[in-house]
C-alpha cells in the first residue's frame, strides 16, 4: 500500500509481470548486475509507470454484470464481491462467465498528493 | 578487440575526449569510453579532472566535471579533503563563468556540487547562501565565512545574470537529486533536514529572480528550480518547506502573462494542481479564478476554441483543466457563481472547431474531466438522495450540452480527410469515441433513459435528415448505452422509434446510398439490442433478412454475421419455427457468396443455437443431421483433395479454392491441392466447433440437480447416439488424414471439449468411452493438447452425469498419459507435456487415490513421483507450480481404503526425502521469488501432515548439496524450527521468504 511518501501503489508488483520483473531484477542483483538500491529505483518505477500506462494507454474495454453481494470500504481500499458475473470483452469475444467474483479497488491518486 | 593505450599524458587525455566527439564507429567509442572511465576510476582521477577543467575547450572540461562526480561517488576521501574540494569546485564554478564556458560545462559543475553536498552536506550545510556568497566574491575559498554574511536577500541581487542562473541550475539540481534519496532511511534524514534549511534559501533567489529585474533567462531558470523544488516537497512532505515555497506561487501566477515565462510557468501551475492541491491556499485558488476572467485569459480561451492547438494555447487548455479538477466541489456546487462561470469555459473545450485528435488536442482531456466531474456528481446524488435535483441550472444542465457537443465530436469526416490521417491519429479517434461511449455509460446513472431517448431521437432525425455522419454517431452513442439498460422493457418504445423507423430500409439500399461506415454501425446496432428483438418479434424479419442480405457485401458480412449470431442466439425459442428456412438460406449463400471462415462460424454458429431451442428431439436431431451433412461432406471434400498427387494444382479462380481462402488470403496463382485440402478441412472444423458452440445451452437455462447418470443416459436416444458416433468419425477421419496440422489437432480438441461444460445430451455431449478412443489414438504433433483436453475431461466426467464411470476413464486414460512421460525422459524436453501430464495425474489421484497402485508395472508409479521431483527441480515456472500443487495433492491424499492408505504412506516414505531436499534447494535460493507462495504449499502440507518431515527437512537443510553458503547451521535450525511451529499456517510464506532472501544473500530484501 501507499504511504503518504509514496505516490503510487506497489499492488501491481504481484501481477505477472511485476513479479517477473522483480524475479529478473533478483538474478541481476545475484550477478553483481544492478545493486539493490538500483533495483528499488526500477521498482518505484514500474509502481508509478503502470499505474499511469493503465490509466492513460490501456484501451481495452470489458464490461460486466453481476449481483453485487457484499461491499466494504476500509482504509481507502473499497471491496467489492459479486455473483453471477458476466464479463463482455471489447473484442467481441465469447461472453465469459463466474459464480463468484471479488473486486478490489483503491483511489487513483493516494491520499496525501 | 584491441584496447587504446593509456594516455600519457593530459594532453593524450584531451584528445581522447575530444575524440569521442568525432564521428566513430561505435565499437571505436566503447573503447574510447572502457578507456576513459578507467582514467576517471584510477587514483591519478583527482588531478585529471583538476587538469581537464582548465583547458579551453567545453567539452574537456565536461568531462573534467564529470570526473570529480565519479570521483566523489566511487572514492573514500576525509572531511579535509572535502573541504578544499567544495572551495576547488566553486573556484573552478566562479572561472568557468568568469571565462564564458557554456552551459553544459557550469551545469555538470553545478552536478559536481550537489554530488559533493549529497555526501558531505554537513561540511557546509547552508549550501545555498555559501554558493552565493563565494560567487558574489567571486572565489572559493571564503565559504567558511558565508554564515556570518549578509542574508542572500541582500546578497543575491548583485549577482551577474550568469551567476543569478547558476545559483539556479544548482537549487534546480540539489532537489532533483534529493528527490531521488531515499527519505525514509535513517543514513539520509540528516541531508534531509538540511536540505529543508535550504529551502528558505531557495524561496528567497527564486522570489528575487521573479521579481523580474534580472531579465526573463534568469526568471526562467528560477521557476524551474523552484519547479523541481515543489517536486521534492511534494514527494518528501515537510511543513516548513511547504511555508517557505508557498508565497512564491503568486508571483509565479502573475508570470502567466509575460510571454517570454509563460511556458515555464503553466508548466508548474498545472503539474501542482494535478499533483500537489493542498500545497494552494484559498487566495491562490481566488487569483487564477481572477486570472481566468482576465481579458488575457478570455483572449487565449478564444484561441483555444478557435482551433489553434499550438503547444502553448494547449497548455493553457491544460492549465484550465487541472484547476478544474482541483475544484471539483466548488463547481458542483450551482450557487457558486463564479466557479459555474469557469465551468462552461471548461464545457466550451470539447466545442473547440478542428477534427478530433488529428487536429483538436484537447478534448480528450477535457472530456477526462468531465467523467470525472460526472462521477463525482453521481456520488453526491446518491450520498445526498434528498437534495433537489435540478436539471434546468448549471451544473446539471450542462451535461446535455456535454453529450450534444460529444456526438458532434464523434462524427466521422469526410473520408478524403480521413484517408489523410496517420494510422496514429486514427487509432486516437477511435479511442476517444470509447472514451465518449465511457462517459455516456457513466452519465447514465444520472440522467437514466432520458439519455437513450435523446439519442434515439438523433437517430431518427439524422436518418430524416439522409446525414450520414450524424446517423453514424448518434447509432454509435445509442448502442454504447445498451448494456446500462435495465432488463424489462421500460425502453422499448424509445427502441421501436429507431427499430420501427425507416431505417432497415435505408440500410437495405447499400452502400451508394448509405456509407459503409454507417451500415456497420448501425448493424451492430441490431446486435447490442438484441434482447429488445426477444421482446419485440415483430421487427425480428426485418432484422435478420437486413443481416443476412448485407453478407453479401465484403466489409459487412463480418459484422453482420456477429449481428446475426446474437441475435439467433437470444431469439432462439422464437425462431425455431424457422429452423428449416434456416438452413435453406445458409445453403444459398455457401454456394453464392464466398464468406470469410470467421463469418461462416458465426453463421453456423447462429443456425445450430436456433436448432438447440428446437423442444421436440427428432425435429432438432433432423435440423442438426441436416447441418452436419454440410459440415462433412466438406471435410469428406478436403479428405479428397488431400489423397490427389502432391503434384495436384488447382486454379485460383476454382470454386473450391475461392471458398475455402478468406478473401484477404485467396491466391492469384495456382495452388497445390494440398494446401487446398488443410484449408477445407480447418474452415470446416471451425463450423463444426461453431455448431457444437451454437448447441451449448443458454448460460441461463435451468439445471436439474437432482439428474444421475442414469437420467442422461435414459435421455439418449439412439439417434443421438448415433449422431454422435458420426461427429466422432468425422473428427477420427480428418486426425487420420491430417495428423501433422497442429492448427487441425488443436481444433479437434475443442470441437471434443465444446461439449464438456453441458448437462443435457447433445450431439457433441459425447458418452466417455468415444473421447477416450479418440484421446488415446496416435497424436503426431499437440499431444500437450490433448493431454490437457484428457484433464478437462477428469473435470467433466467427475462434475457431470458420468461420474460413476470415472475410474474406468482413469484406467484407459492414465497408461496413456504415463506413455508420454516415459517418452518425454526429462520434463524439460516438453515443458508443456510436462505440466499437464503431471496435472492430469494430481486430478486422477485425487479422484481416485487407488489408482496409482494399479499402474502397471509398478515401475511407473515410481517413475511419476521422480518425474515429479525432476519437475520441482527444474526451471520452467508452470511445470513446476504443476508438480507443487501435485505433491501439495499426494502428501494430503486421504483414503478409507487400507491397503491403499498403505501404498500412499509407503510412497510418501519413499519420495519423503527427495521431495523435502528438493523444497529446501527451491526455497534455499534455487527458485524465484514468484514461486515461492506456490512451494510453500506442499511445505506447508508436510510439515503439518507427515511426522517424518522435520527429520528429511532437517536432512536436506544440512546436506552437502544445500545450495547456499550464506546461511549458519544456526539460520537453518532456527528456520526449521519456525516452520515447524507454525505447523503448516500461512505465516510460513514469509518466513520461506524470509530464509529466501538470506540464502540467496544480503541485498534482495530490497522489495517484499
Amino acid at each position: 500500500m501507499a504511504t503518504d511518501k509514496q505516490s503510487f501503489y506497489e499492488l501491481y508488483r504481484q501481477s505477472s509481470v511485476g513479479a517477473a520483473l522483480t524475479d529478473a531484477l533478483d538474478d541481476l542483483i545475484m550477478e553483481t548486475r544492478i545493486d539493490p538500491q538500483l533495483a528499488m529505483k526500477i521498482l518505484a518505477n514500474f509502481d508509478r509507470a503502470i499505474a499511469e500506462v493503465l490509466q492513460n494507454q490501456v484501451r481495452a474495454r470489458l464490461s460486466f454484470k453481476g449481483s453485487l453481494d457484499t461491499y466494504r470500504f476500509c482504509d481507502e481500499v473499497w471491496t467489492f464481491q459479486l455473483k453471477n458475473v458476466t464479463f463482455k470483452m471489447d473484442s467481441g469475444g465469447q461472453v465469459v462467465s463466474a459464480d463468484k467474483v471479488k473486486i478490489v479497488s483503491c483511489t487513483a491518486k493516494p491520499t496525501g498528493t | 578487440m584491441d584496447q587504446i593505450p593509456q594516455p600519457a599524458s593530459i594532453d593524450d587525455i584531451e584528445n581522447l575526449v575530444e575524440s569521442l566527439y568525432q564521428p566513430n564507429s561505435p565499437a571505436v567509442v566503447s573503447r574510447i569510453q572502457e578507456s576513459l572511465q578507467r582514467l576517471q576510476k584510477s587514483p591519478d582521477g583527482w588531478q585529471i579532472a583538476d587538469a581537464l577543467l582548465a583547458r579551453s575547450s567545453d567539452n574537456v572540461k565536461f568531462f573534467g566535471a564529470l570526473t570529480f562526480v565519479v570521483k566523489l561517488n566511487t572514492d573514500t576521501i576525509d572531511d579535509e579533503e572535502a573541504k578544499l574540494l567544495i572551495q576547488k569546485l566553486i573556484n573552478w564554478l566562479v572561472v568557468s563563468l568568469d571565462n564564458g564556458a557554456g552551459s553544459i560545462v557550469i551545469r555538470k559543475l553545478c552536478s559536481a556540487l550537489v554530488t559533493h553536498y549529497v555526501h558531505f552536506s554537513h561540511l557546509w550545510p547552508l549550501c545555498i547562501r555559501g554558493l552565493v556568497y563565494c560567487l558574489d566574491l567571486n572565489k572559493g575559498d571564503v565559504l567558511d565565512d558565508a554564515q556570518d554574511a549578509a542574508p542572500v536577500r541582500d546578497i543575491f541581487p548583485s549577482l551577474t545574470p550568469q551567476k543569478a542562473i547558476s545559483v539556479a541550475w544548482f537549487a534546480a539540481a540539489l532537489a532533483e537529486e534529493g528527490e531521488k534519496i531515499d527519505s525514509r532511511s535513517s543514513k539520509y534524514i540528516a541531508l534531509h533536514e538540511r536540505l529543508v534549511r535550504n529551502s528558505q534559501d531557495v524561496a528567497t533567489i527564486v522570489a528575487v529572480s521573479l521579481s523580474g529585474s534580472a531579465g526573463p533567462r534568469v526568471q526562467r531558470d528560477a521557476i524551474d528550480a523552484l519547479h523541481d523544488w515543489m517536486t521534492y516537497g511534494e514527494r518528501v512532505p515537510n511543513d516548513q518547506l511547504t511555508a517557505n515555497l508557498r508565497p512564491l506561487l503568486r508571483p509565479t501566477i502573475e508570470c502567466l502573462a509575460v510571454d517570454d515565462i509563460y511556458e515555464a510557468a503553466i508548466e508548474i501551475l498545472t503539474d501542482s494542481l494535478n499533483n500537489w492541491q493542498n500545497f494552494f491556499a484559498q487566495d491562490d485558488y481566488d487569483l487564477l479564478y481572477s486570472l481566468f476572467d482576465s481579458d488575457w485569459s478570455q483572449k487565449r480561451y478564444q484561441e483555444l476554441t478557435q482551433g489553434d492547438f499550438d503547444f502553448s494555447s494547449v497548455k493553457f487548455g491544460l492549465l484550465m483543466i487541472a484547476f478544474g479538477d482541483a475544484q471539483i466541489t466548488e463547481l458542483l456546487d450551482p450557487s457558486n457563481e463564479r466557479a459555474q462561470r469557469f465551468l462552461a469555459g471548461l464545457l466550451g473545450l470539447l466545442a473547440a472547431q478542428g477534427h478530433l485528435v488529428a487536429e483538436d488536442k484537447i478534448f480528450v482531456p477535457a472530456l477526462d474531466f468531465w467523467a470525472t466531474l460526472i462521477e463525482s456528481m453521481t456520488d453526491n446524488l446518491f450520498s445526498e438522495p434528498d437534495q433537489p435535483v435540478n436539471w434546468s441550472i448549471p451544473p446539471l444542465s450542462y451535461l446535455m450540452q456535454v453529450v450534444s457537443h460529444c456526438w458532434r465530436k464523434i462524427q466521422y469526416p469526410h473520408i478524403s480527410v480521413y484517408n489523410a490521417w496517420d494510422s496514429t491519429e486514427r487509432v486516437g479517434f477511435g479511442d476517444a469515441r470509447k472514451d465518449v461511449s465511457d462517459l455516456l455509460q457513466t452519465m447514465y446513472t444520472l440522467a437514466g433513459e432520458s439519455l437513450i431517448s435523446v439519442f434515439a431521437d438523433l437517430t431518427t432525425q439524422s436518418l430524416s435528415a439522409t446525414s450520414w455522419a450524424e446517423l453514424e454517431a448518434a447509432a454509435f452513442c445509442l448502442g454504447s448505452l445498451s448494456d446500462c439498460l435495465p432488463d424489462n422493457d421500460s425502453c422499448d418504445a424509445v427502441l421501436s422509434k429507431v427499430f420501427g423507423s425507416q431505417l432497415f430500409d435505408l440500410l437495405r439500399q447499400g452502400q451508394s446510398v448509405v456509407p459503409v461506415r454507417t451500415r456497420q454501425t448501425c448493424l451492430s446496432l441490431i446486435e447490442r439490442y438484441s434482447d429488445y428483438f426477444v421482446r419485440r418479434a415483430e421487427f425480428l424479419p426485418a432484422a435478420l433478412n437486413l443481416l443476412f442480405g448485407a453478407l453479401n457485401e465484403s466489409h459487412l458480412a463480418g459484422p453482420s454475421a456477429k449481428s446475426i449470431y446474437r441475435l439467433c442466439s437470444s431469439c432462439r425459442a422464437i425462431l425455431t419455427p424457422e429452423v428449416g428456412a434456416f438452413l435453406d438460406q445458409y445453403g444459398v449463400i455457401r454456394n453464392s457468396v464466398p464468406m470469410d471462415s470467421l463469418t461462416e462460424e458465426r453463421i453456423v454458429s447462429a443456425i445450430a443455437s436456433i436448432i438447440q431451442a428446437v423442444p421436440e428431439e427428432p425435429q432438432r436431431l433432423g435440423a442438426f443431421r441436416q447441418l452436419l451433412v454440410v459440415i462433412a461432406s466438406d471435410i469428406e471434400k478436403a479428405i479428397q483433395l488431400k489423397s490427389m498427387p502432391e503434384s495436384f494444382m488447382m486454379e485460383p479462380n476454382d470454386p473450391t479454392v475461392i471458398q475455402s481462402f478468406d478473401s484477404n488470403q485467396r491466391p492469384t496463382q495456382q495452388v497445390p491441392g494440398h494446401e487446398v485440402a488443410l484449408q477445407v478441412a480447418v474452415r470446416s472444423l471451425r463450423c463444426l466447433l461453431g455448431a457444437a458452440k451454437g448447441l451449448q445451452s443458454p448460460s441461463d437455462s435451468p439445471i436439474n440437480l437432482d439428474a444421475d447418470e442414469s437420467s442422461m443416459t435414459a435421455k439418449t436416444s439412439p439417434e443421438l447416439e448415433q449422431l454422435q458416433i458420426s461427429i466422432m468419425n468425422v473428427l477420427a477421419q480428418i486426425k487420420a488424414t491430417f495428423p501433422d496440422s497442429l492448427q487441425v489437432m488443436t481444433d479437434i480438441n475443442h470441437v471434443v471439449r465444446a461439449g464438456f461444460s453441458e448437462t443435457e445430451p447433445g450431439p457433441f455431449v459425447f458418452p466417455p468411452q468415444l473421447v477416450i478412443d479418440l484421446l488415446t489414438s496416435p497424436w503426431h504433433v499437440a499431444a500437450p493438447t490433448a493431454v490437457n483436453t484428457a484433464q478437462v475431461f477428469l473435470s467433466y466426467v467427475h462434475n457431470g452425469n458420468y461420474r460413476g464411470q470415472m475410474r474406468q476413464v482413469i484406467d484407459q486414460l492414465l497408461p496413456w498419459v504415463i506413455s508420454y512421460i516415459g517418452m518425454l525422459g526429462h520434463p524439460s524436453n516438453d515443458p508443456e507435456l510436462a505440466q499437464f501430464s503431471i496435472e492430469f495425474i494430481q486430478k486422477a489421484i485425487q479422484r481416485c487415490p487407488d489408482v496409482l497402485s494399479r499402474v502397471q508395472p509398478q515401475s511407473n508409479a515410481g517413475y511419476i513421483f521422480t518425474f515429479a521431483i525432476e519437475m520441482l527441480n527444474g526451471k520452467e515456472p508452470l511445470p513446476k507450480a504443476a508438480a507443487a500443487d501435485f505433491w501439495t495433492s499426494f502428501i494430503t491424499l486421504k483414503t478409507d481404503d487400507e491397503s491403499t492408505q498403505s501404498t500412499i504412506t509407503g510412497a510418501m516414505n519413499q519420495f519423503g526425502p527427495v521431495l523435502a531436499q528438493s523444497l529446501i534447494h527451491n526455497v534455499g535460493g534455487n527458485a524465484a521469488r514468484s514461486e515461492l507462495d506456490k512451494l510453500s504449499d506442499p511445505l506447508k502440507k508436510l510439515v503439518f501432515q507427515n511426522a517424518n518431515a522435520r527429520q528429511w527437512l532437517e536432512a536436506a537443510l544440512n546436506d552437502d548439496s544445500f545450495p547456499s553458503d550464506k546461511v549458519s547451521p544456526a539460520e537453518k535450525a532456527l528456520f526449521l524450527k519456525k516452520i515447524t511451529s507454525l505447523r503448516g499456517s500461512r505465516a510460513t510464506n514469509q518466513v520461506v521468504k524470509e530464509f529466501w532472501v538470506s540464502c540467496r544473500g544480503t541485498g534482495l530484501g530490497y522489495t517484499s
